[in-house]
């Protein structure tokens, strides 16, 4: 159920913009539609999010009615405010600023649907070419924007974990016509940005198979964008193992909000500071190298990556974890390799899966590739994207296709490979 | 999963990267490196001849939509002390004057640079032009009359809604901006784009975007370059091209431009690579592709596809870019300030 409800999430931006730009050019005449179907596209994409986030959080300690003796009590205003703060206001609260700042830094389909934002406002302001200092200066605003936003995150994150036995499904509670509210929402979701997307992906794929052939970079193109995605999915990830194994109670507030500051500004801003940085004379040594390119993904994706493993932990059970680890260690050879299945199942699985968002969100990523390749990678997400300028040509929707293929057939591999070894060793 | 097969697994894949980084180092080892603004569509074909025809690996890399067409000027200005680049082929001539003037080209005279009309190179060698584009009405011929004279009436009425033209901050549209800010003055070019918009002129993010939503019908004309009216034409859409002429009935040919980078450490590579763009075989293939390129050197006519011989008459009329050059600055400063203030 709930990886249905995210489907719409991990949809990339080039496919719903190869999809609906053309409805979006031709309302040029009445722009307000036009960003009220960017809004809802993007309302779409992003509403499981807030869904997800609300349905792993644990009921809040502080119980509606605690609030209200609280209220009868006549506690102070102080007092009164930090109780709500700590009731299942938080969670709301935070939800709302993750769907804020996840919106807010949309910035490559706002580019296809040409809908107007402040990322449009960026580029423009950079159409003269800037130095480093004034690229800071523009990166600050959207960061002031964020940070108010960024704090209930970072309490979420940083919070300790609840008790197991308040881990318990939230929607289970919900009342049944709110629960059809969100069914409807999500149906209309997956119908507009999934299956209708995936319609027209099909008919370009039919239109344009013949001209796969004439397509000789389309394989290196993929595997650029692979091994970009791959090394930064794998090093963010390394990154936030480390951040974990080091901080075991949690990492502290002061060092989630500077890593989370990078990836505030836009990766636009970012991509421009970071080039900017590489051209100064203590970096420029590495400028035409991956480094710039790896290390803005890689921050860029961090809070991401920090988000998915505080949502796995909420979803986990410690008695388990701790049975399981049991299991592990145990002497006898059989329990020893169940317990190993068991750990995979329980613990692997959730850390690939993080890899693999990771890198898949490394691989449709635009903005840093188009700013910070080395000559000669062309990911193909960043050609897809370009592509898209000529309009809707055929072999497009088959690049489109075959680019989303090929790392899921890759993954089965993986897994299949991963079932073969677990057999034999 | 046992931890000595896990740090196996983990090797494996450190390993894995690390060649794939290795053959993505490699590929600009010995190549010539090409930053190109032209479309990729029509340039790869080229690119790839070359480097088959004289064994020289070739790595391009392309302008982007998300950067927009400034975004490899401005790469080459920030790369000036440190240069990556070998070869720019840039699709107009405006900014390459910019990067002449900024110091990062060097110049080179080479058989393809002696063949191009003085008009369309610059005197000291540091770019020549070739493959020019014309700035066209483009116009739906199922909604409108394709009479030029019905077609300057309309731009001269009071609802403009029906035409639309590119964002003029990037590409040919900043170079015809310039060229209009050139020829009026810098307050009489503002003037007359505030009057444009109030009376309702659609602007579109780019010259294909222009085409599109005339060739669907969207409004009923626009301004295009020659190349993007010749896609819609191939597609089969309903539209018919008039030249845009400015002051004393002047046209705009806005020829590609080529030029070698201040620093390359493949100076024989490059210059090869300059002469063969700039040759008349080249400007044939231009000529003869999608994008119906108008051959600014001597070429053999009887070669050319009809529809670009009808052009080159018309190219011949055109404006002197080059002398635009300064007042392109002036006029990027004013659009970005324009379209960057609280009120846009």
């Amino acid at each position: 159920m709930m990886s249905a409800m995210a489907v719409p999430f991990l949809i990339p931006s080039v496919m719903t913009g190869y999809c609906f730009r053309d409805t979006s050019m031709s309302l040029v005449h009445h722009p307000w539609m036009r960003e009220g179907l960017y809004a809802a596209i993007v309302l779409m994409q992003l509403f499981p999010v807030a869904v997800i986030i609300l349905w792993l959080s644990p009921p809040s300690t502080v119980t509606d009615s605690a609030i209200h003796l609280g209220r009868l009590a006549r506690t102070s205003w102080s007092f009164r405010f930090r109780l709500a703060l700590q009731s299942r206001l938080r969670i709301h609260l935070t939800a709302f600023c993750l769907l804020f700042l996840l919106s807010f830094q949309e910035a490559d389909l706002a580019s296809l649907m040409q809908a107007n934002g402040w990322t449009e406002w960026i580029f423009t302001k950079h159409s003269r070419g800037l130095e480093l200092g004034e690229t800071l200066r523009l990166a600050a605003f959207p960061m002031v924007v964020h940070l108010p936003f960024l704090i209930p995150i970072v309490l979420w994150i940083n919070s300790p974990r609840p008790d197991d036995r308040h881990n318990i499904r939230r929607l289970s509670k919900a009342h049944t016509g709110r629960t059809l509210l969100i069914c409807s929402w999500i149906a209309a979701s997956l119908l507009v940005v999934v299956l209708m997307p995936t319609w027209h992906l099909v008919r370009g794929f039919r239109f344009g198979l013949n001209m796969v052939g004439s397509q000789p970079t389309l394989i290196r193109e993929v595997s650029d964008g692979i091994l970009i995605a791959a090394t930064s999915g794998c090093v963010c990830l390394g990154l936030v193992l480390t951040l974990r194994s080091t901080f075991q109670t949690g990492v502290p507030r002061l060092l989630l909000f500077l890593l989370f500051l990078p990836a505030s500004m836009g990766s636009l801003p970012w991509g421009l500071t970071v080039a900017e940085i590489f051209q100064t004379a203590g970096f420029r040594f590495a400028y035409d190298t991956p480094v710039p390119l790896i290390l803005s993904e890689v921050l860029y994706l961090l809070p991401r990556a920090v988000i998915l493993f505080h949502c796995f932990d909420l979803s986990e059970n410690s008695p388990a974890r701790k049975m399981i680890q049991l299991l592990s260690e145990s002497g006898n050879a059989a329990q020893k390799r169940i317990g190993r299945e068991l750990h995979w199942k329980f613990h692997g699985r959730k850390v690939f899966a993080v890899a693999l968002l990771l890198s898949y969100w490394s691989y449709f990523e635009v903005m840093l590739p188009s700013i910070l390749a080395m000559p000669g990678l062309a990911p193909i997400n960043y050609v897809l994207y370009n592509s898209l300028h000529y309009g809707r040509i055929a072999a497009l929707g088959v690049k489109l296709a075959v680019a989303i293929v090929i790392p899921f057939v890759l993954v089965t591999v993986l897994i299949s490979l991963r079932r073969l070894f677990t057999r034999f060793f | 999963m046992a931890k000595p097969l896990q740090y196996v697994l983990i090797g494996f894949l450190v390993l894995a990267l690390a060649v794939g980084w290795m053959s993505v180092a490699r590929r600009t080892d010995e190549a010539l490196v090409v930053y190109c603004a032209h479309d990729l569509i029509f340039a790869s074909q080229i690119l790839d001849d070359f480097e088959s025809e004289t064994g020289i690996p070739v790595v391009v890399v392309g302008d982007t939509e998300a950067t927009k067409s400034l975004g490899l000027v401005q790469r080459l200005l920030r790369e000036k002390e440190n240069p990556v680049c070998d070869v720019f082929w840039n699709n107009q001539v405006l900014g390459t004057v910019e990067l002449a003037e900024a110091g990062v080209l060097q110049p080179y005279r080479g058989s393809g640079f002696e063949r191009i009309p003085e008009q369309f190179k610059d005197p000291d060698g540091l770019w020549a032009g070739f493959g020019g584009r014309l700035r066209v009405w483009i116009v739906n011929t199922d909604s409108f009359t394709t009479e030029e004279s019905k077609v300057l009436e309309a731009f001269q009425s009071d609802d403009l809604s029906q035409m639309t033209i590119a964002m003029p901050l990037y590409g040919t549209t900043l170079t015809h901006f310039a060229i209009l800010w050139n020829q009026w003055g810098g307050s009489e070019t503002k003037a007359w784009y505030d009057d444009l918009l109030e009376r309702g002129c659609q602007i579109s993010p780019g010259n294909a975007t222009v085409k599109n939503l005339v060739a669907e019908g969207v409004c009923q004309f626009g301004w295009t370059d020659t190349d993007d009216y010749f896609v819609g034409l191939d597609e089969g859409a309903p539209v018919a091209m008039l030249p845009i002429r400015v002051d004393e009935g002047k046209t705009i040919c806005i020829p590609n431009s080529v030029a070698m980078i201040n620093g390359t450490s493949k100076k024989e590579e490059t210059q090869q690579l300059i002469d063969y763009l700039l040759s008349e075989r080249i400007e044939l293939a231009l000529a003869k592709s999608g994008s119906r390129q108008i051959p600014l050197g001597p070429t053999d006519e009887d070669a050319l596809p009809e529809d670009v011989r009808e052009l080159i008459p018309l190219a011949a009329q055109s404006v002197d870019v080059t002398d635009s050059a300064s007042a392109r600055i002036e006029c990027l400063k004013w659009l970005s300030e324009l379209y960057t203030s609280p009120s846009q």
